[in-house]
């Protein structure tokens, strides 16, 4: 590995994102979330105890919220670094150069590392800010402010990055069902080092937090137990504060968190495995079997040279003029085409045959498992009882087709058919509007269960919860795909509110009234926000096709 | 039916001018819009698509200013980018359904439509074959076809026979031809003699400004006389070209023949020349390079 050649790849890669509108909005988010921490709104505190802001807590404070967010959202905002060589065609130049696949890949992977770096950077020095604005504890210690970056978020962030790498080269991850997977990924990995304390696989780190510092407050009085770390307003709630002096970083909690490099580099070479060098006949499996094929015959067909990439099949030889002669054959008969001209009803609304044609799209490409799941959930919603059963399974009937929504206002970006679309008569006023219907007709279909369970046994707040949840689900789809142009936005949200809000269930998040105790109000805040999603859709769309 | 383009530019961020005050008046027929690269060719393409606002200046379809109406164009639009995708997963005969039905055109006219202009573009053999699998030259033709689908007013065609093979970009060229009767068409390209072939009038764009708008005709016209083919040796020929405007260069045993622009021959032994639409392109082009000039 050249680092020449490792230094540019990741230095153009990371310029490229830099100078992107999307990477101010990722600044703005960590700029934001700098501010949360300075006010107060992203804590650790064990019981009515919290530590007084000095170099150590802070240090901890800010490193935990960097790996924590970092692992959570960067994941979507790193993962697109391969795919966009894919798209803008720059991988077949680069594939077409002496770089390894796992060159090619650290370099990238260190692109990664970069962009979230930054992230991390940023909070850095929000620590360091935050103790002398907060003033509770003199004399910044600039190692213990660095040490719990260095040491927790650090290797978080070297295995994040090369995570999404390897996410970007198997064919499987690489799209919507990736991002969904690597959510509860996540999540496990979460589980794993808060609740099971399984250091080795505590990526975040959390694990060693909770026993460092409960180790400074286990003999003050009122302290009963407990840790929490919690982002957002704590109902305004004074803490108790203690002095802690920091982590000890000893032989086995650094060899512990170095073992994320070790697992890092594995990563990287099991993605350099899968990576096919932006030639989909290239991919593990099929270099694999070509193999195969060539170690049984012991010599390479010609069939199979044809085959391969950039070996050219010459015509067999025939008469010179055959050519020549069937073009001009062909070429003449185009007079002989006839286009019937269109009936007046061309530029109607024709509102139905968009709508049809929307669903169809959107439906298109869906295997006969995707379907057979589907119904199976529909079914399923018909058959659960009432209360807590039904609500799960709608839930996971409102999971199953989050690809075909999160589809829904990308579709145009993601596959450069904006020109044609958006140059069609009533763009914004017949074919928007298609596509969010479309996409609620699915979600109705999909949980017509309990729907129908909830009106025939005149349920009306919870049938009033389903038909809002099934309006606002592809209403939400519709504003992120727009204002974003990717996908990964949608499902990357969506399945964090499906988590939290329906799959626990959490009252105030249960968009779709999969809880059996429902407020009114949860309903009418969802119906309401669906229309500041459908108006902040339609206000993208329109900036769209006007440009 | 009438397209008036009046005192058009454009500026992008960055303070680049795409577009200063283009002005041009178009009835029936087609125009062949010539420009090397960077002209401003698609930024114009884009805004009389309606997909692009105009910084200054107007367009009108038949007296109805687009920028505040623009469904009573797109209506009669035919639109064909020169980068666009399709969706791999659909096949050409779903994908141009789907286009049909965005265009508001009903179920059973679209499909008798699509059977004819697969025929027409010579994809009815692939139609369903996903598109995902289709070549470069064949997603081209069926780009072509969706701009043909609601039978256009105003055909606008961007670089429409990049990709296609000698084959296809004949059958393209009298597909155009043939359409042209009653509506606009507004071939854009950098291949003169896609024009050559089919337009009834030629623009030419350089550095966002019209500098030619006449007949095929008009401009050859206005070369004649002035094109002149001259044989110097290979040594001779960078002089002449820091000289000269060369249009063409063909290598030969007696020396280079080059067809030079030039008002008087450029030298002993230049014999007048018949003038091609490439010398019309490359004076006008150049003209107003040097006009620019300091």
């Amino acid at each position: 590995m050249n680092p020449r050649v490792l230094y540019h790849i990741a230095r153009a890669d990371f310029f490229e994102r830099v100078r992107r509108y999307s990477f101010l909005v990722t600044l703005a988010f960590t700029l934001y979330a700098a501010f949360e921490a300075n006010r107060g709104n992203i804590v650790v505190n064990l019981g009515h105890y919290r530590g007084v802001y000095n170099s150590a807590w802070l240090g901890m404070l800010l490193s935990l919220t960097a790996t924590f967010l970092i692992t959570m959202v960067g994941f979507y905002v790193i993962k697109n670094t391969v795919e966009r060589d894919r798209q803008t065609g720059v991988g077949q130049i680069l594939a077409a150069t002496p770089v390894s696949r796992v060159s090619y890949l650290t370099g990238k992977a260190l692109s990664n590392l970069a962009v979230v770096g930054v992230i991390a950077a940023i909070l850095l020095c929000t620590a360091f800010a935050m103790q002398l604005w907060r003033a509770e504890a003199t004399g910044v210690d600039p190692w213990k402010l660095a040490a719990p970056f260095l040491f927790l978020t650090l290797p978080a962030l070297v295995f994040l990055s090369v995570l999404a790498v390897l996410f970007e080269c198997v064919p499987g991850l690489r799209g919507g069902f990736g991002n969904i997977f690597y959510f509860f990924f996540w999540t496990g990995l979460l589980g794993a080092g808060i609740g099971a304390h399984i250091d080795y696989l505590d990526l975040v780190g959390a694990g060693y937090v909770e026993s460092s510092v409960k180790q400074g407050v286990e003999n003050l009085p009122g302290y009963t137990g407990g840790f929490s770390f919690q982002i957002g307003p704590h109902g305004g709630e004074s803490f108790d504060t203690f002095v802690w002096n920091g982590f000890h970083w000893t032989a086995g909690v650094i060899a512990a968190r170095l073992t994320w490099f070790v697992f890092s580099l594995l990563v990287l070479m099991l993605a350099a495995a899968f990576f096919d060098r932006f030639d989909p006949s290239r991919g593990i499996f099929r270099r694999f079997a070509a193999r195969r094929r060539v170690g049984a015959s012991g010599t390479t067909t010609e069939e199979e040279v044809g085959a391969l990439p950039g070996t050219v099949s010459l015509p067999a030889s025939g008469p010179a003029g055959a050519g020549a002669e069937t073009s001009g054959r062909r070429a003449a008969a185009i007079e002989g085409h006839h286009l019937t001209p269109l009936a007046a009803e061309a530029g109607g609304w024709m509102f139905g045959t968009v709508l049809a044609a929307e669903i169809r799209l959107m439906l298109k490409g869906r295997s006969r498992w995707w379907l057979l799941v589907a119904l199976g959930l529909l079914i399923g919603s018909f058959a659960a009882p009432a209360g807590e059963p039904r609500g799960k399974v709608l839930a996971f009937a409102w999971l199953w087709p989050v690809l075909v929504w999160s589809a829904m206002g990308t579709r145009e970006a993601q596959h450069a058919t904006g020109p044609l679309i958006f140059s069609s008569a009533r763009a914004l006023g017949r074919q928007l509007p298609a596509v969010w219907l479309a996409g609620t007709l699915l979600a109705l279909v999909a949980g017509a269960g309990a729907g129908a369970r909830s009106i025939a046994a005149g349920d009306w707040l919870h049938a009033f919860a389903w038909f809002g949840g099934a309006m606002f689900i592809p209403a939400l789809a519709l504003a992120l795909g727009v204002w974003s142009g990717t996908s990964k936005l949608f499902e990357g949200f969506y399945t964090a509110l499906w988590y939290a809000g329906p799959a626990q269930p959490t009252a105030g998040l249960d968009f779709m009234g999969a809880s059996p105790n429902l407020s009114a109000r949860v309903p009418i805040f969802y119906l309401a926000a669906t229309i500041v999603l459908l108006a902040a859709a339609a206000v993208g769309r329109r900036r769209q096709i006007r440009s | 039916m009438r397209l008036e383009i009046q005192d058009v530019s454009k500026q992008y961020e960055g303070k680049l001018w795409a577009l200063r005050n283009f002005t041009l008046d178009l009835a029936p027929g087609v125009l062949g819009l010539l420009g090397p690269n960077g002209a401003g060719k698609s930024t114009l393409m884009r805004i009389l698509a309606t997909i692009a606002n105009p910084t200054e200046g107007r367009v009108r379809w038949n007296g109805v200013d687009i920028a505040q109406q623009p469904d009573v164009l797109r209506s009669e639009l035919g639109y064909l980018p020169q980068d666009f995708g399709v969706y791999p997963n659909l096949n050409a005969v779903e994908f141009l359904e789907y286009l049909a039905a965005v265009k508001g055109i009903g179920a059973q006219c679209a499909r008798r439509r699509i059977d004819e202009l697969l025929a027409l573009v010579n994809l009815t053999d692939a139609r369903k074959r996903p598109l995902g699998g289709y070549s470069g030259g064949m997603r081209q033709r069926v780009g072509i076809a969706q701009a043909l689908l609601n039978d256009p007013k105003l055909l606008i065609v961007d670089e429409p026979t990049a990709g296609l093979d000698p084959e296809e970009r004949v059958r393209f060229r009298n597909l155009l031809s043939e359409l042209s009767g009653e509506r606009i068409v507004i071939l854009s390209t950098h291949i003169v003699s896609d024009v050559e072939a089919t337009a009834t009038g030629i623009a030419i764009m350089s550095r966002g400004r019209l500098v030619a708008h006449a007949t095929p005709e008009g401009l050859l016209a206005r070369l004649e006389g002035k094109v002149w083919e001259w044989v110097v040796s290979s040594d001779e020929l960078t002089a002449a070209r820091q000289h000269f405007l060369i249009s063409t260069v063909t290598r030969r045993s007696d020396g280079v023949h080059g067809r030079v622009v030039a008002d008087a021959p450029p030298g002993a032994g230049a014999q007048p020349a018949p003038p091609t639409l490439e010398d019309a392109y490359l004076q006008a082009v150049a003209g107003e390079r040097s006009a620019e000039a300091p």
